[in-house]
């Protein structure tokens, strides 16, 4: 991504010096022809000038389109397969569960960090929140201002990289109802939370989930 | 003459060239991050009305923090209880009582547009989504003017 800069002014120079290398060449040999024909000498050179242009143009086109293809490669190859949702964000150094447990921990339970980890569900209603496993904790991710959302199915089992803060959240009975219901829990599971519990939970800025 | 022609003959080629590392580098622009709508799923209309709601709070509340006339300014009154929710289990028991509530809020803000009228409609959309929805309430809860909170 932006490493490359295309028709390089290096390359372009380079290769004009070879054009008018290679013209002055031809101006040795077609000079001789150009006084026979008793051409004014501006025309000949002229004629030079052009020759050179399209020469070292035709080496800077090769140029440029040999010069950008690897990288371009390189470039689509590192973004391909990933989709980026809220902010795009750097997607090294995601915290596994219990390093994010062991940041929480120094940090009075609220940080801001990146969390790696798997999708185990996701809103099947509007896509508003996400389930990520990561080893033995499951961190339940929301989306900063309810202001993006991820898709509502297709997504279990990928891996997801979510950037944010993370802490410990106490859920109140209703609210743990309502994301029941919004899994698909029938009357009799919701109807048996009766207790707050006390989760893992994400409030991010940015999730990237793999293709 | 023919002298010209050639110069600018030259020139076009050369200017083709330049065109064409041009491209190049527009071509690497497009590897970019693919960076997903905002919302990937399926909108109902119940969601889309109160996503341009939220538009219009946005806009009243900015003119309103800068101490601006909102006098021109109104709400579009929604009915609420006519459009099609995400799923039925958005219809929680009072959803009409607080639709209607909410339509009175907006009423009141349309022919009086002041802070206290608009607040109260800010008042309506938490109200409501305390009981039905509460994945808003942080969104709204930014919505009430400073001096409110």
């Amino acid at each position: 991504m932006g490493r490359v800069s295309g028709c390089q002014c290096r390359v372009v120079v380079l290769n004009a010096n070879v054009g008018l290398r290679l013209s002055l060449n031809r101006c040795i040999l077609i000079l001789p022809q150009c006084i026979t024909h008793m051409k004014p000498l501006y025309f000949c050179l002229m004629k030079l000038t052009f020759r050179a242009l399209v020469f070292s143009s035709a080496l800077c086109w090769i140029g440029c389109s040999t010069e950008e293809t690897p990288d371009s490669q390189s470039a689509e190859a590192l973004e391909e397969g990933v989709t980026f949702y809220g902010e795009v964000i750097e997607t090294k150094g995601g915290l596994n569960g219990p390093a994010l447990r062991k940041a929480l921990m120094i940090s009075d339970g609220r940080t801001e960090v990146r969390f790696e980890g798997e999708i185990a569900a996701t809103c099947p209603k509007k896509g508003c929140w996400m389930d990520v496993v990561s080893e033995k904790d499951t961190v339940f991710v929301r989306f900063q201002d309810y202001g993006f959302f991820v898709p509502t199915e297709g997504v279990e089992g990928k891996r997801t990289i979510v950037e944010g803060e993370a802490f410990f959240d106490t859920l109140s009975v209703a609210d743990q109802q309502h994301y029941a219901q919004d899994a698909g829990w029938t009357e009799e599971e919701i109807a048996e939370i009766r207790e707050p519990e006390l989760r893992l939970a994400f409030m991010a800025t940015g999730v990237m989930i793999e293709d | 003459m023919s002298g010209r022609l050639f110069t600018s003959l030259g020139l076009f080629v050369f200017s083709m060239v330049l065109m064409q590392c041009a491209g190049a580098t527009l071509e690497t622009k497009q590897a970019d991050p693919r960076l997903a709508p905002v919302q990937p799923n399926y909108t109902s209309q119940l969601a889309q009305s109160m996503r341009d709601l939220d538009a219009e709070l946005v806009a009243i509340r900015e003119l309103l923090e800068a101490g601006e006339d909102v006098a021109g300014m109104r709400f579009t009154e929604h009915q609420f209880t006519t459009l099609q929710p995400t799923d039925s289990s958005m219809l929680v028991d009072g959803f009409q009582a607080l639709s209607m509530a909410f339509a009175h809020q907006v009423a009141e803000f349309n022919a009086a547009p002041d802070a206290e009228t608009y607040s109260a409609v800010v008042g309506g959309c938490e109200a409501c989504h305390m009981r039905s929805c509460p994945g808003p309430l942080q969104r709204i809860a930014k919505r009430y003017l400073s001096e409110d909170e």
